[in-house]
């Protein structure tokens, strides 16, 4: 995770008055005309890693033995060039693009199941199981988030699913603390009040009162972590400690480097780190505008 | 591949940076392939420079010295540091065994079993004890005891006992083996030879890795993990060269770990270093494109696919033979080395005296592949490796091939503490494997790797005939009688395929030649591992 | 008394966390596969006898609780063990190894915050005007360029294609502060874009909260210029966001410069870090992982601390 993500994990429900958000987006309705851009680039990216095998791309584990390999843009029917093993640089990307959206699909909900979880008993029932919860999210949060993800993927073995669980469980915590704040805001809300006075069980609470309360305020948050995981997984990636099978644009990055600084041939390295850096950008930005719409950092307040 | 040296590849693997760097070189461990004094060195500039007397160079390496300690240093880059701190009892010198910090060692008569080894007189340790037959004996109960984790342990624990007629200040030992064994000499050429001094190892305990004090050229000067290593001339040492020049040549040589191969050409660039080597073939085209002189070494390593021999699907033999058909190692030279290796049917470098490519070894055939994945009814395996950029590439290549013939393979990377669990774990917790492995000139280094039950055999191979072979090869001292057994050996495995080597490994002493005179010639079976003590500064 | 007894308590606190994050370090290395033994051994691993030794001489045959317990009163007298490779002690590697990362951390820390107030103050200054948004988006772009991309991007301009700066390695300040400087200015420069651009923000948008407080707009009534309320008035207290992230930076950054350290090959402690669990040479991950928890717990104290000093009302609450 870079310092950034670090920073993100660790002062989550840090205070931040309004005006953080993307500026050019106010003039533009709700989303914005770069609200609008991240999220066709998002569907895009979603939708064709999704088509990817019935797509009419090359083959991405294949080499071709007719150009040689880190072949230029456009040589020979490659429209991106082929990289270091002579695959197909654009499939690859769209290839890639799958790892990502696995990654952000599953660290999004164990994060928000297990996380949201955590915080919401906390925050509701208080007491001893608050203070209980909490330590252990704090001994987490006091524990240096990149190393204990990568002992965990070196130890478990680097595949794609000890990566997804080793990502959601460094974002727990955070997960954790957003939703407990949350809570604690809405259990002294009047409706909540309201619906004790009635004699709503405190199953009834959580699941009717609470629970919808917190959730939106939660996927704001998880937006900002999908932007982390993705970049995590790359970081994993790019210290070669994902699976030679996994196709990531990390992996392309960290594959393409040897050629970018021995042979001063860019494209196998610049072209993933460019679609990642704008699907990290897009992810970000729709984040932010939900963010500033539900106004979550004041929700925590 | 002798168990020496797999350790000494795994080692490399295990020592190489996370991901950044190319597995360089093999290891340069003992016994030896004369791969440097063979044909495949190429020097491009004038070699008739005199050396001088002084100055100071700096040496890039690959990797952060593993340890000061004897008995293991097993890469070509810590072997410059380590030839600097200690001599070995023996060494190499046109493809023969001959005495170094041993003024003579003899076998008694026939008896193998009973080497007498005569020490040089008057020779000190840095810190000014006595070689003597104390030192030697001490040495070898060192290494054979279990703390001290040597690598060596199987090669040291031929010696039976030792015996010191003339006492322990005297210059005499008498090794009695467990077996019989023409290879001993050998044994001694490398780390497992290398002669520590007994005041150091009782005054350091276990710091002494750190504190290391052989009879070497240099004394080690300072030490600073992961940043460099710095070595001083040793007034006192034994060794002039042959125009009476008071060796080591140089004042003080600083040995600096720089993982990134391509860094360390940017670095000879700035002058930063003055000489380093590489695995990288592409590296070593640049570096002379750019004005440096390589120094190319070949044939004395390889790369090489594991299989456990003891585990389906590879406990049939026409799995692995299938596999093997089925590896075009053209290709692989080609899109992975630019052409410049040479593909490798024998586990004997290309120069031994004992090299002979068996009939019997498969070479690339899609049709016998495919026929033999059909007879198999499917072939599924999955290749377990140290991810680097090189390891991948040969993957990928392994992979599409290997499915071009109608297996199913998935590759899995493991990082190196976890890769290096699987394969020493008893059973061999994997399929196929990626190694790296040398080939050296004493064919007896094999024998641990092949035979049934050895720690060093990897591949869980069994075969009672091999087993018999070898050790009847060991025993055996006329050359002729020893090559015929083993080339049955070779002609039995070859057919056996308990394991495939791929290519040799072609790597390059690079060096500014306006600074460095030609390095000399290493110790012959550490693939180039430059002398220290002869490096000299040019002009 | 209460503010002693009140530090008292938070000081326990604080030291059960570390002390819980080294057990679980404790408990995680033993638990997770893999044995440092296999990895000094290789071959040798299968050699009951060797291992039995090798397993005594690092006192890994005892069990678990005692390992744990003695490696706990090391610690509290600063012995932190010795590399089951290198045989160093932890804390010679941790003092080999910290000079860099802490050179990496302050630099980049310094210049960015040199960087992103004043640029904050002008993006304020100028509010929802063309060169705040142009200022506010660059940051946003920047937060979102993963750093391990953007070193690539940064050497390929300004190590392959102008021959700037080195592309890696690490030249310590004894090598003269020029070629230090020189070393460190890419992977500081992948470290700043992130950092500056998250400060700008966070100080931006507290300025512009502040600049709507009463105490401003009477300034502004009295027709102060508007760069002196921003600087002489609305700076101090719109800082505590930025003052807080950029303390907690200082602990995460220990760790979280892994990247930038692995990519420019810095020898640094996130370097450190990684090859030990490669390595499996627990005790030094041991070392680095009590480091970095321990920074991060005392810069979390210090802000608290720095808050109730920099605010009465913060003080008076806790009190």
């Amino acid at each position: 995770m870079t310092d950034i993500a670090a920073t993100a994990l660790s002062a989550p429900d840090m205070p931040s008055p309004p005006g953080t958000s993307a500026p050019a987006a106010r003039h533009n309705g709700a989303l914005g005309f770069g609200g609008w851009l991240s999220a066709i680039w998002l569907t895009v990216i979603t939708t064709s890693t999704i088509v990817a095998p019935w797509l009419p791309i090359d083959d991405p584990r294949i080499t071709d033995f007719a150009v040689p390999n880190n072949s230029p843009i456009g040589k020979a029917g490659h429209l991106l060039g082929t990289d270091q093993n002579g695959f197909d640089i654009f499939s690859r990307l769209i290839w890639g693009g799958r790892v990502s959206l696995i990654v952000a699909v599953g660290v999004l909900a164990i994060g928000m199941v297990v996380g949201g979880s955590i915080g919401l008993l906390a925050g509701f029932w208080r007491g001893k199981l608050e203070i209980l919860l909490m330590a252990i999210v704090d001994i987490f949060l006091a524990f240096p988030a990149l190393i204990l993800l990568i002992a965990i993927v070196a130890f478990l073995g680097a595949d794609l699913t000890n990566v997804v669980v080793g990502i959601s469980l460094v974002s727990i915590p955070a997960f954790a603390r957003i939703a407990r704040a949350t809570t604690l805001t809405f259990s002294q809300r009047e409706f909540v009040l309201a619906a004790r006075a009635a004699g709503a069980t405190n199953r009834r609470i959580i699941l009717k009162e609470i629970l919808p309360n917190v959730l939106l305020p939660l996927l704001a948050f998880g937006l900002l972590v999908v932007g982390i995981a993705i970049v995590a997984e790359g970081s994993l990636a790019f210290l070669g400690l994902t699976s030679q099978e996994t196709i990531s644009w990390g992996g392309m990055i960290n594959g393409g480097r040897p050629a970018l600084q021995r042979e001063n041939i860019a494209h196998t390295a610049m072209l993933p780190a460019f679609v990642m850096f704008l699907t990290v950008l897009a992810v970000n930005f729709l984040g932010d505008r939900f963010r500033a719409a539900f106004d979550v950092r004041d929700a925590v307040l | 591949m002798t168990r020496k040296q797999i350790q000494a590849s795994w080692y490399r693997m295990v020592a190489v940076g996370v991901g950044l760097v190319l597995v360089a070189a093999a290891c340069g461990s003992d016994g030896g392939s004369g791969a440097d004094a063979g044909d495949d060195t190429t020097t491009t500039t004038a070699t008739e420079s005199m050396p001088v007397k002084g100055g100071s160079l700096v040496f890039g390496a690959e990797s952060d010295v593993a340890t000061l300690d004897v008995g293991a240093a097993a890469q070509p880059s810590d072997k410059v540091i380590t030839l600097g701190l200690y001599d070995p009892l023996t060494t190499y010198e046109d493809g023969k065994v001959v005495p170094y910090l041993a003024e003579s060692i003899e076998s008694d008569g026939d008896d193998l079993a009973t080497w007498t080894i005569t020490l040089r007189e008057g020779v000190v340790f840095h810190d000014d004890t006595p070689l003597n037959a104390d030192a030697v004996v001490k040495h070898f109960l060192r290494l054979q005891d279990p703390v001290t984790a040597c690598s060596c342990i199987d090669v040291v624990k031929i010696i039976e006992s030792m015996e010191t007629p003339d006492g322990p200040e005297g210059l005499t030992v008498v090794f009695h083996l467990a077996t019989p064994s023409v290879a001993f000499p050998d044994a001694l050429a490398g780390s497992s030879g290398y002669i520590e001094s007994p005041t150091a190892v009782a005054k350091f305990g276990a710091d002494y890795k750190n504190n290391p004090v052989g009879t070497g050229p240099f004394t080690l000067s300072e030490y600073v993990p992961g940043d460099r290593v710095v070595l001083a001339a040793f007034p006192k040492y034994w060794q002039k060269d042959d125009d009476g020049i008071q060796l080591p040549y140089l004042d003080k040589l600083t040995v600096k770990p720089i993982a990134d191969a391509g860094q360390r050409l940017t670095a000879l660039e700035t002058g930063d270093i003055d000489i380093f080597q590489t695995a990288v073939s592409s590296d070593i085209a640049q570096a002379e494109s750019r004005g440096f002189t390589a120094q190319k070494i070949s044939g004395s390593s390889s790369t090489i696919l594991l299989f456990n021999n003891a585990k389906p699907p590879f406990d049939d033999v026409r799995a692995r033979q299938a596999v093997a058909y089925a590896l075009n190692k053209d290709v692989i030279n080609e899109r992975v080395y630019d052409g410049v290796r040479v593909p490798s049917y024998s586990g004997f470098a290309l120069d031994s005296a004992f090299y002979n490519e068996s009939e019997g070894t498969p070479r690339y055939d899609l049709d016998k592949a495919k026929a033999l994945v059909k007879e198999l009814g499917g072939l599924k395996f999955s290749i377990v490796c140290i991810p680097t950029p090189e390891a991948d590439q040969i993957l990928q290549l392994t992979k599409q091939m290997g499915e071009a013939a109608g297996m199913e393979i998935s590759l899995e990377s493991q990082e190196q503490g976890a890769f290096v669990n699987r394969m020493f774990s008893k059973a061999g917790d994997y399929e196929a494997a990626c190694f790296r492995s040398s080939h050296f000139i004493e064919p007896d280094a094999i024998r641990d790797d092949l035979t049934t039950g050895d720690a060093g055999n990897l591949v869980f191979y069994s075969n009672p005939e091999v087993d018999k072979l070898l050790d009847e090869a060991r025993q055996t001292a006329d050359f002729d009688a020893r090559k015929a057994k083993y080339d049955l050996v070779q002609q039995i495995t070859g057919e056996d395929v308990p394991l495939i080597t791929t290519l040799y490994d072609l790597f390059g002493n690079v060096y500014n030649a306006d600074v460095v005179g030609p390095p000399p010639p290493g110790e012959a079976n550490s693939l180039g591992a430059i002398k220290p003590g002869f490096l000299y500064r040019a002009g | 008394m209460t503010v002693i007894k009140t530090l008292l308590i938070r000081v326990t606190r604080l030291a059960a966390v570390v002390l819980a994050v080294s057990f679980l370090t404790f408990s995680l290395t033993k638990l997770l596969p893999g044995d440092p033994v296999n990895v000094i051994l290789g071959p040798q691993a299968s050699n009951e006898t060797v291992r039995a030794a090798v397993e005594k001489d690092l006192g890994l045959d005892k069990p678990f609780i005692t390992q744990y317990t003695s490696y706990i009163g090391g610690a509290v007298q600063g012995d932190l063990g010795r590399s089951y490779n290198s045989k160093f002690e932890t804390t010679t590697l941790l003092r080999q190894k910290l000079p860099a990362t802490l050179e990496l951390m302050l630099l980049a820390q310094l210049i960015s915050i040199l960087i992103s107030v004043p640029l904050a103050m002008y993006s304020a200054y100028r509010a929802n005007t063309r060169t705040d948004r142009a200022i506010t988006t660059t940051a946003f772009g920047l937060i979102s360029f993963p750093n391990y991309a953007l070193a690539v991007a940064l050497v390929w301009l300004f190590a392959v294609q102008l021959r700037w700066f080195p592309a890696i390695g690490y030249k310590p300040i004894e090598a003269g502060l020029g070629a230090n400087l020189k070393s460190m200015a890419l992977p500081v420069a992948a470290l700043v874009a992130g950092l500056m651009a998250v400060y700008t923000r966070l100080l931006r948008s507290d300025l512009i909260a502040t600049l709507q407080e009463d105490f401003v707009l009477m300034a502004k009534s009295k027709g102060l210029p508007t760069w002196h309320i921003l600087l002489r008035h609305a700076l101090r207290p719109s800082s505590f966001s930025l003052l807080t992230v950029f303390a907690i930076n200082f602990g995460a950054l220990i760790g979280g410069s892994v990247i930038v350290e692995q990519f420019f090959v810095i020898p640094g402690v996130g370097s450190l870090a990684i090859e030990s669990i490669l390595r499996r040479d627990y005790l030094v991950v041991q070392g680095v992982v009590l480091l970095i928890a321990t920074s991060f717990v005392l810069v979390n104290f210090a802000v608290d601390l720095l808050y109730s000093v920099l605010d009465p009302r913060v003080r008076r609450a806790s009190a």
